[in-house]
């Protein structure tokens, strides 16, 4: 009896399987269909914009969300097109991020708009949520830093990670690490001469030296150029790394100086070499080369790559400083087009430890995003090494022009249109590119 | 013989003036060797010193610019020779033994540093300088832990626990280790009792910080098992009362105050503190046990008056956005605490008659009256009590408020009399004046003669700067839009605004009902409206409110410029007087996707997030 039932029950079993099949296709099919003649969502990334910043934060939640988007490359600012979801546009309304319903017709038309070869314009899919950690002491707070104020602002979620964690090779579960204002030469930031018998640099100081030791440094200028080395290791192997201010010229530095010792006792205990200027290795750099180190302990400045150096900052004008964003290739460069998306081509500047870089100290395979027009002075790059890539940004704080230790942090609500923020914020999605034939 | 005194001048000349000349180089060389050194030179200044210290090697300037220079150069191993050379010319130098420790240190050789700065200290081991020499050294190598550990050993080798107490305390504090400096600090106060603020000073430091701060107050907790110092209870006390702990604070206040026979003056300072941290609860607490001490009688009036006082804000904190005060609609859950506090400002004037504490005490008195009461004739006593006192800081504030009680009474005339009064009193403040203006208009605007008000409200609005400047902008405007166009509708208008300041809300709703009606062109029919609702709302009649809102929504939906207030209005009389969440969810979102341009938009996405409970 057992064995003649058997086949009924398996045929049953088969023709129910069967229709679950059909019935999920069918499902699938209605999806695709609904796909196609749904809706679209366009957020403008142009004057039109009321939030850029939380722009950003929408296509990032989006993508937590697991809905994915299109960044349209030069359409409008850097234009987001997402399908048309009531809960996108709920979050859009209550994020204060303008956006505009189009049809699926319209959509199309946009579309075939950004994808004309004589259009420089393109589309990029972004498919997953980024990871990113931000690179912060301790205890940090995201009051003095434009990358984690940025990043709060637009509520992009992200780790800190610290001289442990990097260490630890911990990089490698992050497709973006962020630098701010970082000393990685261990000279403390050189506040030593005016900040000497501030609390907070002897607490730094003391931090710092902790955790050189800790990790068995007995130098907190030699964990920062093991931390250096981990981070060119994590880029060479497809990490993208932001760097901001300081943590630019003074990455390369502690690069450079390997196999040299350039702090001065009150720094490290002990003098610099004395020929530590011709102990540098440029080969080891990622984007500055036959610069010159600032020897002097006590000047607020690492070397001659920041233009202007930082203690003649109070000579520049704010009301004429301006820098200019380079116009890329977007079908065939689209990272540094990414890179650049913005709703105007000049912006305003604002001053850092480390705000423009001489493009003469600037090695001829990187790429420059933004300069200050008619001067040696770059204040945006770009580069490849291994299979990564960096990003360099001079300058602090976007919105605060010349910001100084103990002044209140920016409140980004009343900035949501800056373009310099914005910049920050193009270094953030392009993990998330669905990965195209290179065109060249 | 003339050839032998020749020779023997010469030769004195040269034995005389040889070593001059001779001294006189070795100066020239290292005035020269310094200057190299200084110029960040130390090969030629090396060469110098070498060459110095090699004709005088007893020197010890020399043997330190060699030193120095060596150290420059990273020459680690030919610093130590020198310093071990020279040692063996002054074998029981302990600076020297440090000296070469450093250099060992530098040199990478850690053990033989170690061992170096050991025979600095055997050199004399009962000698504190000895230590002291030593721990400079390693702090100078930035050797924190072994610094400290030595000033530790020292404590026992010279048998003396208070050596380096301060030095210890301060090297833990940058170390991050504040029990241990809070340990040492102590140990320090033991020593002398009368530098508790000193120590409070140094010890603020790292008091800001939570977890330094915590760490500290279990460090004077555990002292205080051992011993019952007033000065470990006071630093333990202002530890507390740091970290806002006031409950606890408040509990270490009393020990003090009784052990130090304060008879409460601790506990009034205490209180004093609390209240101005806005910790009223605990302040009111302490005003009373201060007052019950005794305190002595020249501070009682300040404690009865702050006790009084802290009452007061107490009573207002327990206030909730759902009541306020009125004749109509619940009353505030403050009118109950209120009593107490009114009952301790009536004590305050029976016991202090004719003083300035029995003034302010009525003026207190007055306001409770006035805006949690709703009690006109009682304010109007109580604030012409302080008018008629001799407090003139008081008179001019009471003579305003007589002036807010006569309109709330609806005795206008009164009132403008009141508020001229202070406007032409050369002694109010510009601030007073202000104010005193703005009300004048606004009676001048419920007795419907809107051209005097303007002129009235024109002198108040030209000065941006006084805190009425908006209030006054507001009317004038309104004003100036519908004075000419309409004035019988804007003297209803007036009439009804005039009654709901009167609190008379089911009038007021009647009043501008009537006026639709009648003036169903107007154009501040949806003005009207709004105003209904509100005073619905005030009434909490909720679900009238909303239906005016949406009827103001419906009705107006082509010419009001007020519909995203009515739909921020609707969504606030959910969320706040409903309690409906979801329905003040969807009344905000509604705000955003109707009126995407709105003032109000800020503050519904803020809502938005709040009630969703995202970390913002």
């Amino acid at each position: 009896m057992i064995e003649d039932r058997a086949p009924t029950h398996r045929l049953q079993s088969a023709r129910a399987l069967l229709r679950r099949l059909l019935g999920l296709c069918g499902l699938m099919i209605l999806v695709a269909m609904q796909a196609l003649t749904q809706g679209k969502i366009l957020i403008p990334m142009d004057l039109t914009q009321t939030d850029h910043l939380k722009a950003y934060g929408i296509a990032y939640w989006a993508l937590t969300k697991g809905i994915e988007l299109d960044w349209l490359l030069n359409y409008r600012g850097g234009s987001f097109m997402i399908d048309a979801h009531e809960i996108v546009a709920a979050e859009c309304r209550i994020r204060g991020v303008a956006f505009m319903p189009i049809t699926a017709a319209d959509a199309a038309l946009i579309y075939a708009e950004v994808q004309r070869n004589d259009n420089n314009m393109d589309v990029i899919r972004l498919e997953k949520a980024p990871k990113v950690a931000v690179y912060v002491p301790p205890g940090f707070q995201p009051w003095d830093d434009a990358v984690t104020l940025a990043l709060e602002y637009a509520e992009i979620h992200y780790d800190k990670v610290w001289d442990d964690e990097v260490m630890a090779d911990k990089l490698h579960e992050y497709d973006w690490l962020h630098l701010h204002h970082e000393d990685f030469t261990g000279q403390y930031g050189k506040f030593y001469a005016s900040f000497a018998q501030a609390s907070w640099y002897i607490e730094q100081q003391m931090m710092l030296e902790k955790e050189a030791k800790k990790l068995g440094f007995k130098k907190v200028s030699e964990l920062k150029k093991a931390v250096a080395r981990k981070i060119k290791e994590y880029i060479a192997g497809g990490g993208f790394m932001f760097a901001m201010c300081s943590a630019t010229d003074t990455y390369d530095i502690a690069l450079a100086a390997e196999n040299t010792d350039i702090c001065d006792v009150m720094y490290d205990g002990d003098p610099p070499d004395r020929d530590a200027q011709q102990r540098l290795d440029f080969s080891k750099t990622l984007a500055f080369t036959n610069f010159t180190l600032e020897r002097n302990p006590l000047r607020y400045e690492y070397s001659d790559i920041d233009q202007p150096p930082s203690d003649v900052l109070g000579l520049q004008n704010p009301e004429t400083d301006y820098f200019t964003l380079f116009e890329f290739s977007a079908k065939f460069d689209p990272v540094p087009t990414m890179l650049t998306q913005n709703h105007v081509n000049v912006i305003k500047g604002f001053l850092g430890q480390t705000t423009n870089f001489k493009k003469s100290l600037i090695k001829s395979s990187v790429i420059i995003l933004a300069e200050k027009e008619g001067m040696d002075q770059v204040r945006y790059l770009h580069g490849n090494f291994g299979r990564g890539t960096f990003t360099f940004y001079g300058g602090h704080d976007p919105e605060d022009y010349q910001h100084a230790v103990g002044d209140p942090p920016t409140d980004l609500s009343l900035h949501k249109n800056s373009p310099g923020y914005r910049l920050i914020l193009n270094n953030i999605l392009f993990p998330a590119a669905k990965k195209k034939q290179q065109k060249t | 013989m003339s050839g032998r005194v020749v020779a023997v001048v010469t030769m004195t000349i040269v034995v005389l003036v040889c070593p001059a000349m001779q001294a006189q180089d070795a100066s020239a060389k290292f005035r020269l060797a310094q200057s190299y050194e200084q110029g960040g030179d130390f090969e030629n200044a090396l060469t110098l010193y070498r060459e110095l210290y090699a004709r005088e090697p007893s020197n010890y300037m020399y043997f330190d610019g060699l030193r120095r220079s060596l150290l420059q150069l990273k020459r680690y191993d030919e610093a130590a020779g020198l310093i071990r050379h020279r040692l063996g010319m002054y074998p029981n130098d302990a600076n020297l033994f440090c000296l070469l420790g450093g250099a060992l240190y530098q040199a990478g050789n850690e053990r033989e540093a170690d061992a170096a700065w050991e025979k600095a200290i055997a050199t004399e081991p009962t000698n504190p300088n000895a230590y002291r020499l030593v721990a400079n050294s390693l702090l100078e190598h930035r050797l924190l832990d072994k610094g400290a550990a030595v000033f530790k050993r020292a404590r026992i080798a010279c048998n003396d626990p208070t050596l380096f107490t301060l030095d210890l305390a301060q090297l833990l504090a940058v170390s991050m280790d504040y029990a241990g400096a809070t340990t040492e600090f102590l140990r320090y106060l033991e020593q002398a009792p009368m530098q508790l603020l000193y120590v409070q000073n140094r010890m603020a430091q790292f008091t800001a910080k939570e977890e330094a701060r915590n760490e500290a107050i279990l460090v004077v907790r555990e002292a205080l098992r051992k011993s019952n110092d007033m000065n470990l209870y006071r630093l333990l006390g202002w530890l507390l009362q740091e970290g806002k702990r006031y409950e606890e604070a408040f509990g270490v206040y009393k020990t003090i105050d009784r052990m130090a026979n304060a008879r409460g003056a601790e506990l009034y300072a205490f209180a004093e503190r609390a209240y101005k941290e806005g910790a009223f609860a605990i302040a009111a607490e302490a005003y009373k046990a201060a007052i019950e001490a005794p305190l002595s009688p020249q501070r009682l009036p300040y404690a009865k008056y702050g006790y009084a006082l802290a009452l007061k804000e107490l009573s207002v904190q327990s206030d909730t956005a759902s009541t306020q005060a009125g004749i109509e609609g619940p009353l505030p859950e403050s009118q109950a605490r209120s009593a107490s506090a009114i009952e301790r400002f009536r004590a305050i004037i029976n016991e202090y008659p004719h003083t300035e504490f029995a003034a302010r005490s009525a003026f207190q008195i007055g306001m409770i009256q006035y805006s949690r009461y709703f009690d006109l004739d009682a304010a109007l006593a109580s604030f012409t009590i302080v008018q008629q006192s001799s407090v003139p800081a008081l008179q001019y504030d009471a003579a305003i408020k007589i002036g807010e009680v006569l309109t709330a009474k609806g005795d206008t005339t009164g009132a403008m009399q009141w508020f001229r009064t202070v406007i032409a009193a050369p002694n109010a403040t510009p601030d007073q004046q202000d104010e005193a203006t703005y009300r004048l208009a606004e009676v001048q605007y419920f007795n419907g003669n809107f051209s005097e008000a303007l002129k009235t409200l024109e002198a108040v609005s030209t000065n941006l700067k006084a805190d009425y400047a908006n209030d006054a902008l507001l009317l004038l405007a309104f004003l100036q839009e519908n004075t000419l166009t309409a004035p019988a509708p804007l003297k209803e208008f007036a009439r009804a605004d005039f009654l709901a300041r009167q609190k008379k809300y089911t009038e007021a709703i009647t009043a501008l009902q009537f006026l639709i009606e009648k003036y169903p062109q107007v154009l501040f029919v949806d003005d009207a409206l709004l105003r209904i609702a509100s005073l619905q709302t005030l009434a909490a009649r909720y679900n009238d409110a909303l239906l005016t809102y949406q009827r103001l929504l419906s009705q107006f939906k082509e010419s009001s410029i007020a519909l995203d207030k009515a739909q921020f209005s609707i969504a606030e009389v959910y969320d706040y007087r409903l309690k409906d969440k979801a329905q003040a969810l969807a009344a905000y979102e509604r705000l955003l996707a109707d009126y995407p341009q709105s003032l109000y938009g800020e503050r519904a996405r803020k809502r938005i997030r709040e009630l969703r409970g995202d970390s913002l």
